[in-house]
């Protein structure tokens, strides 16, 4: 029975083709924009949760001066150098909640004949505690990284494994390479072991090779907390201790780029919200239109031995064909735009970004046609409610 | 066997009572052939719909082979109306999205009969009717004669055990006309299938067994 629905659904559908077309349309423009806007958000979300969780901290201490460059290094990758007392690892270590901490030293590659690339960001991570690169290297090099071997992020694809890079007159052979998380900050990054760091620091002076940093100086130390302690709660505990220094909780940097995101994309979403609105309107108009005009016409289904669930499912499912087709082509639409434009959006917002991986977007596709199938449905709800209680003879006289 | 009793059926125009059928009761026993003759207005297409359960009557009863239709659920209702009658109307009745063939088989579409295992009695349907080079045609495509066969073609394909036909050959030519009444009694004849005929047209009722007028809702054998 349901086929047959479909059929005489569709044939009616195919015959009043510039109708059909007008409501595909608003479905479309509704599915498109909602699913470029919610592919962004969650390309952000997916990028920050993967560079939060492969940073592996729960909390980030920088000199407080720092704290908006650290951000910013955070989530856009800018080369940054800030630095504080290497001491106050060991005085973090010893702050009620601290589970474990690392601490890393942020360099920036000399534009000047010293190094083969200027302006590389370079993170030099301590191999005995690290709990960020340390991870990656046990489960893919199998060993740790030598004092002239370096890691780099994804987003560095100028170089290959294998290749040798001029580090402040130190040769340093590419060993491996991350995988990418989106944030700028990793996958622009070049992962060196603090042995490293030190030959480097050894050369210093010499051959024009002037290093900006000091053995005794640390540029973040990055906490994990114990499970009985929230990292907000810990991350009190160490600005309350310690002076000049600011913690910050990596889970409110989600939270704050989720919001800055939602706020860039407030206008966007209020566009879609409305449009969505629109759609309803314009899907319920015509559809009542349709009622009217059918009146008759379903009045010989129902002479013809129509039930009224039959007018009923027949106009829902003209909504849900059309409605359908409106969310297919718009999420085809929305997506090769967003495809094609990916790099000046992504731009344009500054934050960082991954595609999302298959299943996330199976997700996102479904989100998307369910909206779409649901704007069709309940804008048609009420007009098909009415076509099934029509009395046949009422109706059939409806053209009269 | 079809049973009206005390049948009644008033509208509400500008704020006055208008009985469009006014205690009709009748007896149409299986297979019979007749008609009903009356002027426009006289209510016979309001009795047609009351037997055909399209539309409830305020008062009384219609009874099709001993079950009263109006206490049948409106899904019941709607399975006899796809089982045991069709309709002729007599304006334009074909659905316009659909094409002849489709329109033809157009109860199918709401039954449980398979619509390819009636496909072969549209297409007889259709040349009986003259219309054998318009199965893949639209309505618009066709003219108001060829509309009105098409309708009846429609009538005939459930094999229903009653027709209620309202003015069946009201765009049909003399010699259609002929046709479509031989067809009618062809039915009757062979397959027992009782006619209810609404006609303003006293040639026509002359054509079948029994004949009634309708007079201001009010019904009277001739």
């Amino acid at each position: 029975m349901e086929w047959k629905i479909a059929a005489l659904a569709q044939k009616n559908l195919r015959r009043k083709i510039f109708r059909s077309l007008a409501i595909i349309a608003a479905v479309m423009v509704v599915a498109a924009t909602l699913f470029s806007v919610t592919t962004i958000m969650e390309s952000v979300e997916q990028s920050l949760k993967r560079g939060t969780a492969r940073l592996g901290a729960d909390i980030m201490v920088v000199p407080s001066k720092a704290e908006t460059a650290a951000r910013s290094a955070l989530l856009s990758g800018k080369p940054s150098a800030f630095y504080m007392d290497k001491s106050l690892v060991e005085k973090i270590k010893k702050i009620r909640g601290v589970r474990s901490v690392t601490s890393q030293i942020f360099l920036k590659t000399s534009p000047y004949a010293c190094c083969d690339v200027s302006d590389l960001f370079i993170i030099g991570f301590d191999p005995d505690n690290d709990f960020t690169i340390k991870p990656w290297l046990t489960n893919t090099l199998g060993r740790p990284l030598a004092a002239d071997e370096v890691i780099m992020g994804r987003g560095i694809t100028a170089y290959a494994t294998g290749f040798t890079l001029n580090f402040y007159n130190q040769p340093f052979k590419i060993v491996g390479m991350l995988e990418e998380t989106g944030m700028e900050f990793i996958d622009n990054a070049i992962f060196i072991s603090s042995a490293g760091i030190d030959r480097i620091l050894a050369n210093s002076n010499k051959e024009g090779a002037v290093v900006p940093i000091s053995p005794d100086k640390v540029s973040t130390v990055l906490v994990q907390v114990d499970q009985e302690f929230s990292p907000d709660r810990v991350s009190v505990f160490i600005q309350a201790e310690l002076d000049g220094v600011k913690a910050i909780v990596t889970d409110r940097i989600i939270a704050s780029v989720r919001k800055q995101l939602f706020i860039l994309l407030r206008s966007v979403l209020s566009v879609s919200a409305i449009l969505w609105v629109m759609a309803l309107l314009l899907v319920g108009v015509v559809f009542s239109m349709i009622v009217n005009e059918r009146r008759r016409e379903l009045g010989i289904f129902r002479a013809m031995g129509a039930k009224k669930s039959h007018v009923f499912r027949l106009i829902m499912v003209e909504a849900a064909i059309l409605s359908f087709l409106g969310g297919v082509i718009g999420i085809g639409l929305g997506g090769g735009v967003l495809f094609m434009f990916k790099d000046a959006i992504y731009a344009s917002l500054n934050i960082p970004h991954l595609w999302p991986n298959t299943a996330r977007f199976v997700g996102l596709i479904s989100f998307c046609m369910l909206l779409s199938l649901l704007t069709g449905i309940i804008a048609a709800l009420g007009p098909a409610i009415r076509a099934s209680m029509l009395e046949p003879y009422e109706a059939v006289r409806g053209g009269e | 066997m079809i049973h009206v009793e005390h049948l009644n059926k008033a509208y509400s125009i500008d704020g006055k009572q208008f009985k469009a059928v006014d205690d009709v009761s009748l007896t149409i026993e299986q297979g019979e052939f007749l008609s009903i003759l009356g002027h426009s207005g006289s209510g016979k297409t309001t009795l047609l719909n009351l037997i055909g359960g399209l539309t409830k009557p305020n008062t009384g009863t219609v009874r099709i082979d001993g079950q009263d239709i109006w206490q049948l659920s409106d899904s019941k209702l709607s399975e006899l109306r796809n089982e045991k009658m069709n309709f002729i109307f007599q304006f334009s009745s074909l659905i316009p999205t659909l094409s002849v063939v489709d329109n033809v088989l157009l109860p199918a579409t709401f039954g449980k009969a398979k619509k390819a295992d009636l496909y072969a009695t549209a297409v007889e349907l259709l040349e009986m009717m003259g219309l054998a080079n318009k199965l893949r045609a639209y309505p618009s495509q066709l003219s108001g004669g060829q509309q009105r066969r098409v309708a009846i073609c429609r009538a005939f394909i459930n094999e229903p055990a009653i027709v209620l036909a309202d003015e069946p050959t009201g765009d049909l030519d003399e010699e259609t006309e002929s046709e479509v009444i031989s067809l009618f009694r062809s039915f009757n004849e062979t397959k027992k299938t009782t006619f209810l005929i609404v006609t303003h047209s006293s040639d026509l009722a002359a054509k079948t067994d029994r004949q009634f007028r309708m007079t201001a809702g009010r019904l009277e054998l001739l």
